[in-house]
C-alpha cells in the first residue's frame, strides 16, 4: 500500500550544484522532519566521486545514557553540511562504561576515530541529599567527575579516539526554590558545580558540549520535555534536536579543520545604520542615542570579541575607499578600528571579486570566509559567484545580528592556540612586509632585510595542538593532504621510526608561530616524507630550503640514503606540484594518483636560504 | 473537525514523516502495515501531530496505539479538549 518516494539523483556535473543546494536548504530549515529529508538526499549525493575532496571521512560513534537514534539522521545532515562525511555507530542504550571499558564492545571493533557521549540530566548518578554540606557534595562531584570521565581516558588511550562528551543542563523545576541557590546540595547547584568541574578537569582528547549553554539558548523548559523522556528516554525534545546537532557537527568539524577563519564583513547597514556615503559622519546611527544605533554596536562588540579569540576581520563593501574608512577614523562610537582589520577593500567591484581578493591577499582558501551583508541582493551574488564562501543569513532588524551570525556556529574550534590570540597582529606583520616587499626591487636585499630566524624541533608537546590545526587547515602548500587528529600527531612524536619537525619563523615584523610541518618514516635506509606542509602566511621566504637542508643533516646522521617524497594533487595544492621536482628528487612513479618522487642523499646539495636556524633548537635524529 | 478530516490530516502527516508518496490509512490499519512505522517513527509521528494539529498529546496517549481509528480518536479528544 506503499511506494517510496524517488530519491534525488544528481545528473553527472551537477553534483557541486546540488551540493551547494543542500547546504543553503540546509542552513535554513529548522524543523526536525524537514532536516531529516534533507539529510537523506545529501546521503545520496554524497556518493558523487565529484565531492570525494570536499567531505572528510569520519567513524563517529555515538552513545549515551538515554536514546541517541532519533538524533543521528539530523546530526548526519548537519555533518555533511558541514564537509564532514561520517560513518556512524550508535551503541546500545545505556551501556556507556561497558561500551567505553569492554575491548570487545561493538563499539571498540568500530574503532571510532571521535567517540560522541550523550548524557541525560534526568540520569544524574550520584546526586547529593538537598541538606548535604559542602564536603559531602564535593565528593560527589569528585565520584561524578570519575565515574564521567574515566572510561573516555581509558577508551583513548586504547583507540585514540577523541571524545566529545556532554555535559548537563538544570532541570526546570526546583523544590528549594530560590533559597536552593544557597544550598550546594540543590540539583540546579549541583549541575552547575559538576560542569564547571567536568570543564577544568576534561584532559584534551575529551571535548566538552556545553549543553546547559545550548539548551540555554531556546529555554530549558523547552529543550526538555517529560514526556519524550518518560516515554522513550529521550534527553532532548524534537525542538531541540537541530540546534543540538548543528552545534555537535560543528565541534567534530573543528576536530578535522572544518572551522572558518575569516569574516569578510560588509560597512554601511551591517556596521552602523545608513550609507556613510549619502548620510556622512553625523548621519549614521551607531551608539548610544537609538536603539538601532545601540543593535549595531553591540554587533561590532560581538565581531571584536571573534577577532580577539583568533577569528580575523576583513572588510568587503561598495564605498569610495577614503569615505568608508572615515567612520573608523572619526566616529566617537565606533568599537572596531581600522587594526582590528586584517584586510580593507571598499570600492565598486562585485562583492565576489573582492572576496577573491581578500582570498589571495590573506593567503587564505575561500572556504575559510563567512560572508556578513545586510543586502540580501549582495548576499546571494556571492553565495552564486563563490560558493565555497559560507553566506551568513542575517535578520533584517540589526537588533538580531550576533544572535543569528552567533547560532551558526562558523567558528567552533577544538582549544584556543597562541598563535590565534596572535593572529590578526601577525597577518597585519605580513601586510607591512609585503609593503616593504614593494618598496624593495631585489628579492634577496628584501629577504635578507627581514632578518628571519627559524627554529626546527621535532613534535613537541607543547606543539601538538598547533601541529595538528595547521596540518587539518593547510591546503594549498601541501603535498599529501593529511587529516589527523591530535593522537596520531602525538603517536608520530613518540614513534622511534618517525622523522617529526615542526618549524616556528620569526622575523624583524613580528612572530609567525609555528608554521611549517613535515613528518615521514624510516625504512630500509630510505626517509618517505609521508607529509610536508606550510603555511601560506610565510610562502617565497626560503622556509622550504631550511628544512630541505635540516633533512639533508638528519640523513647524513641517521645514515639515509634515499630521500621519497609524496605529491597527492588536489584542487587547492597545485602550487607545490613540483616542490620536489625543484629540490633536485626525480619522480619515478605514480601510484592510485600519487607521485613518487626519489633524491639519493649522495647527490644532493644544500639550498641557501635567508633563514637562519637557531642552532641550540636543532633536533637530534 | 470529523473523524474524516482529522484521518485525512492524519494520511498526509504519516506520508510526511515516513517519506512516503501514497499512505491510505483506515481506522484499521495498524503501524504494523506501514512501511517504516517502527517504534522511533511512531514518535516522530506523535509529534508531527502535535504540529500539525496543534494539540499536546497526554504521555499515556502517545504510547504505541492498536490502530489508525484509535489515534484518530485520541487527536478528536484532545481537539475537543481545547
Amino acid at each position: 500500500m506503499t511506494t517510496p518516494r524517488n530519491s534525488i539523483v544528481a545528473a553527472p556535473g551537477d553534483a557541486l550544484q546540488a551540493w551547494m543546494a543542500f547546504q543553503r536548504e540546509w542552513a535554513d530549515a529548522y524543523v526536525y522532519s524537514a532536516l531529516v529529508r534533507l539529510s537523506r538526499r545529501a546521503e545520496t549525493l554524497s556518493d558523487d566521486p565529484a565531492l570525494a575532496d570536499r567531505l572528510v571521512p569520519l567513524r563517529i560513534g555515538v552513545m549515551g545514557s538515554a536514546t541517541v537514534d532519533f538524533i543521528l539522521p539530523v546530526l548526519k545532515g548537519a555533518l555533511m553540511a558541514r564537509g564532514v562525511r561520517p560513518t556512524m555507530l550508535a551503541a546500545p542504550y545505556g551501556h556507556v562504561s561497558m561500551s567505553l571499558l569492554d575491548h570487545h564492545s561493538v563499539l571498540a571493533q568500530f574503532q571510532p576515530q571521535v567517540t560522541v557521549v550523550i548524557h541525560a540530566a534526568p540520569h544524574l548518578p550520584d546526586l547529593p541529599e538537598l541538606t548535604a554540606t559542602p564536603a559531602e557534595v564535593q565528593r560527589c562531584v569528585d565520584a561524578t567527575c570519575e565515574k564521567l570521565l574515566e572510561p573516555c581516558g581509558i577508551f583513548h588511550s586504547r583507540t585514540g579516539s577523541e571524545i566529545v562528551l556532554s555535559n548537563f543542563h538544570p532541570l526546570p523545576w526546583r523544590a528549594a526554590g530560590n533559597v536552593g541557590a544557597r544550598l550546594p546540595g540543590d540539583p540546579i547547584s549541583f549541575v552547575n558545580r559538576l560542569n564547571m568541574a567536568l570543564s577544568e578537569r576534561a584532559p584534551r582528547y575529551v571535548h566538552i558540549l556545553d549543553v546547559a549553554s545550548l539548551a540555554n539558548r531556546i529555554g530549558v523548559a523547552n529543550w526538555f520535555d517529560e514526556r519524550y523522556w518518560y516515554l522513550a528516554k529521550q534527553p532532548m525534545s524534537f525542538n531541540a534536536v537541530p540546534l543540538f546537532s548543528r552545534n555537535l557537527a560543528a565541534v567534530i568539524g573543528s576536530l578535522v579543520g572544518r572551522g572558518r577563519k575569516c569574516i569578510a564583513v560588509d560597512l554601511d547597514n551591517t556596521l552602523w545604520g545608513g550609507v556613510i556615503g549619502d548620510d556622512g559622519l553625523s548621519g549614521i546611527q551607531l551608539g548610544e542615542g537609538s536603539p538601532e544605533g545601540e543593535s549595531f554596536k553591540a554587533f561590532q562588540m560581538y565581531l571584536r570579541e571573534l577577532k580577539d579569540r583568533g577569528i580575523l576581520l576583513a572588510a568587503c563593501s561598495k564605498n569610495d575607499e577614503t569615505v568608508a574608512r572615515s567612520p573608523f577614523l572619526e566616529h566617537p562610537e565606533m568599537v572596531l578600528r581600522l587594526d582590528d582589520f586584517a584586510a580593507f577593500k571598499a570600492n565598486w567591484s562585485p562583492k565576489s571579486e573582492n572576496l577573491r581578493a581578500l582570498s589571495a591577499e590573506l593567503n587564505l582558501p575561500l572556504d575559510a570566509f563567512v560572508f556578513i551583508d545586510d543586502n540580501p541582493a549582495e548576499r546571494e551574488e556571492v553565495a552564486r559567484a563563490v560558493p565555497e564562501v559560507a553566506v551568513a543569513s542575517l535578520p533584517d532588524d540589526p537588533a538580531g545580528y550576533v544572535r543569528a551570525l552567533d547560532g551558526q556556529f562558523y567558528f567552533e574550534t577544538v582549544a584556543l592556540s597562541e598563535e590565534d590570540l596572535r593572529r590578526t597582529a601577525t597577518y597585519q606583520a605580513r601586510r607591512q612586509s609585503q609593503e616593504t616587499l614593494a618598496a624593495t626591487t631585489d628579492l634577496d636585499g628584501y629577504l635578507a632585510s627581514l632578518q628571519m630566524v627559524a627554529s626546527v624541533d621535532q613534535f613537541l608537546p607543547e606543539s601538538f595542538e598547533r601541529v595538528t590545526q595547521l596540518i587539518n587547515k593547510t591546503n594549498q602548500f601541501n603535498l599529501t593532504t593529511p587529516r589527523l587528529l591530535r593522537a596520531d600527531v602525538e603517536r608520530m612524536a613518540w614513534d622511534a621510526s618517525m622523522v617529526t619537525r615542526a618549524v616556528r619563523l620569526r622575523d624583524r615584523f613580528g612572530d609567525h608561530g609555528l608554521i611549517s610541518v613535515l613528518f615521514g618514516r624510516i625504512e630500509n635506509r630510505c626517509l618517505l616524507l609521508d607529509a610536508w606542509l606550510m603555511s601560506c602566511r610565510v610562502l617565497g621566504r626560503g622556509v622550504e630550503a631550511l628544512l630541505f637542508n635540516d633533512l639533508l643533516r638528519t640523513a647524513e646522521r641517521a645514515g639515509i640514503t634515499e630521500l621519497i617524497g609524496f605529491y597527492r594533487p588536489t584542487d587547492r595544492n597545485a602550487m607545490v606540484k613540483d616542490h620536489y621536482g625543484k629540490l633536485g628528487f626525480v619522480q619515478e612513479a605514480v601510484e592510485n594518483g600519487v607521485e613518487r618522487w626519489r633524491l639519493s642523499v649522495a647527490r644532493a646539495c644544500p639550498i641557501d636560504t635567508h633563514v637562519s636556524v637557531r642552532h641550540d633548537t636543532e633536533p637530534a635524529a | 473537525m470529523t473523524d474524516a478530516e482529522i484521518l485525512e490530516r492524519l494520511n498526509g502527516v504519516v506520508s510526511d514523516t515516513l517519506d512516503l508518496d501514497t499512505v491510505s490509512l483506515q481506522p484499521s490499519t495498524t503501524a504494523a502495515d506501514v512501511d517504516g512505522w517502527d517504534s522511533l517513527a511512531h514518535i516522530q509521528i506523535i509529534v508531527a501531530i502535535e504540529r500539525s494539529f496543534g494539540i499536546r498529546l497526554r504521555v499515556g496517549e502517545m504510547a504505541s496505539i492498536a490502530n489508525v481509528g484509535e489515534l484518530v480518536s485520541r487527536i478528536a479528544t484532545r481537539l475537543n479538549a481545547r
